[in-house]
């Protein structure tokens, strides 16, 4: 095979490598548990819950759809809604092996390894140096207010019920 | 011959230049098909994912509570924490790894901190200069801004930052561990110093200030409260702040200049009216919640 037909046969093969990268795209989530909604907003019906590093894959947002807010469904579930953009990254994240999720195969161009570094391990080794004392930091990340008790605060308050749909 | 197989690489370059201008080609697309889709390395870490801004966080806030005292009205802590979920998701920012949760320190001192990820800190002595929910809402609304803005990362210092990647970057799954376990816990405890030392004693520059006041000023709008209250906040803290004092008299620019940029930032932005009955609901509760304070 001459060097010419080499480089057209590399030419095609990096052409159906491009054609591959356009299709629909895949995002991780990047927060330790997010929801989905119905509509876009964070006051919409819960159809799902998604946790750390879970791939999901980009719809075509509809025409007018907020900026910020992305459709999705995710493989082999069955869910399709909406998710705030700022809970999904591009990255693939792989968990730790022993994690909660499985590591799947690389597909993107870019992977982050959770749980690499400032992680668990870590603040257990700063933690038994001793100096510092967890217990209300754990006890404030327990502070959770609810979607209706968002709604009424929000609409007693007559505040923007629209819920962050921009 | 060759002259057929010159014009089918040329075709074959006409297609791939057509295809290559419908997707994007940005660096890291251009990695992925060089390398085959199946053969892929961990990104080299230029900042800190929300994750471990999360642990960052944790630990700046454990090292402030560990030497604090809270003040546990569960009424009053559920009252900011509503409030705060319903400011986060008009910003930039809704999601971040771990939430946004607000916590009341028992202390005088007109002061609020805020730790990397969400995690809220603010005195009874700042709260006790609010008169109403919307100045409240000031209040959350900046911390909130210092949040989204990551000035608390950017306070670990640049040459730290770096090692600190650096070493994030190299270590993978395998060998999180061990040794490599004690040296990062060496960087992580010195990242918390940096950003404990600038929350406390020196403070975030003026600009990083004024920055989280505007953006403060946007996420009140959106979320409905008068962006005006955030005046009326900075007028008493005026008042109440003695020069050369502690908390935000030591760490923030002077009340004045803050009002001079929020006025002018605020200068041909229509007015939020808030209808008489909405008023009375948001004071009734602002009363009910923080009235003892």
């Amino acid at each position: 095979m001459s060097r010419v037909q080499l480089a057209v046969i590399a030419c095609l093969m990096l052409a159906s490598a491009s054609a591959l990268a356009a299709l629909p795209q895949q995002m991780s989530v990047q927060v330790q548990e997010v929801k989905v909604r119905a509509t876009p907003g964070f006051l919409g019906k819960i159809v799902g819950t998604l946790q750390y590093g879970d791939r999901v894959t980009v719809l075509d947002q509809p025409a007018g759809s907020p900026q910020s807010w992305r459709k999705i469904s995710v493989p082999g579930k069955d869910i399709q809604g909406w998710v705030s953009l700022s809970a999904l990254t591009e990255k693939e994240i792989k968990l730790q092996a022993g994690s909660q999720a499985a590591q799947t195969g690389a597909s993107s161009g870019e992977v982050a390894l959770a749980g690499k570094g400032f992680n668990e391990n870590v603040e257990k080794e700063y933690k038994a140096e001793g100096n510092v004392d967890y217990t209300w930091v754990d006890r404030m990340e327990t502070y959770k207010p609810t979607d209706q008790q968002v709604a009424d605060f929000l609409q007693q308050g007559g505040l923007n019920t629209s819920g962050g749909a921009q | 011959m060759k002259k057929t197989v010159s014009l089918l690489a040329l075709a074959a370059l006409g297609l791939l230049v057509a295809s290559c201008a419908s997707m994007d080609l940005s660096a890291g697309n251009i990695v992925a098909i060089g390398q085959g889709v199946q053969q892929v390395q961990a990104a080299e870490q230029t900042e800190f994912t929300p994750e471990q801004e999360y642990y960052i966080g944790r630990a700046v806030a454990a090292d402030i509570l560990s030497t604090r005292k809270v003040y546990d009205d569960q009424a009053a802590t559920a009252y900011l924490n509503v409030m705060e979920r319903a400011l986060a998701i008009y910003s930039e920012r809704p999601e971040t790894f771990g939430g946004y949760h607000v916590l009341i320190l028992d202390s005088d001192e007109i002061n609020a901190l805020s730790a990397p990820g969400g995690l809220i800190m603010v005195t009874r002595g700042l709260l006790g200069c609010a008169q109403s929910e919307d100045e409240v809402a000031a209040i959350l609304a900046h911390e909130t801004s210092h949040i989204v803005l990551q000035h608390g990362l950017n306070a670990i210092k640049q040459a730290r930052k770096t090692e600190a990647l650096k070493n994030l970057g190299v270590a993978t799954a395998n060998t999180v561990g061990g040794s490599n376990v004690q040296e990062l816990t060496g960087l992580f405890k010195d990242s918390i110093k940096d950003i404990v030392h600038t929350l406390v004693d020196s403070g975030y520059s003026r600009d990083q200030e004024f920055a989280a006041d505007a953006m403060a000023v946007k996420i009140m709008r959106n979320a409905g409260y008068d962006p005006r209250a955030f005046e009326g906040m900075l007028k008493v803290m005026e008042t109440k702040l003695k020069p050369g004092g502690l908390g935000f008299g030591k760490t923030h620019p002077d009340p004045a200049d803050r009002i001079a940029k929020v006025d002018a930032a605020l200068a041909g932005q229509p007015a939020v009216v808030t209808p008489p009955d909405a008023q009375a609901a948001r004071q009734a509760r602002y009363q009910a919640a923080l009235g003892a304070l």
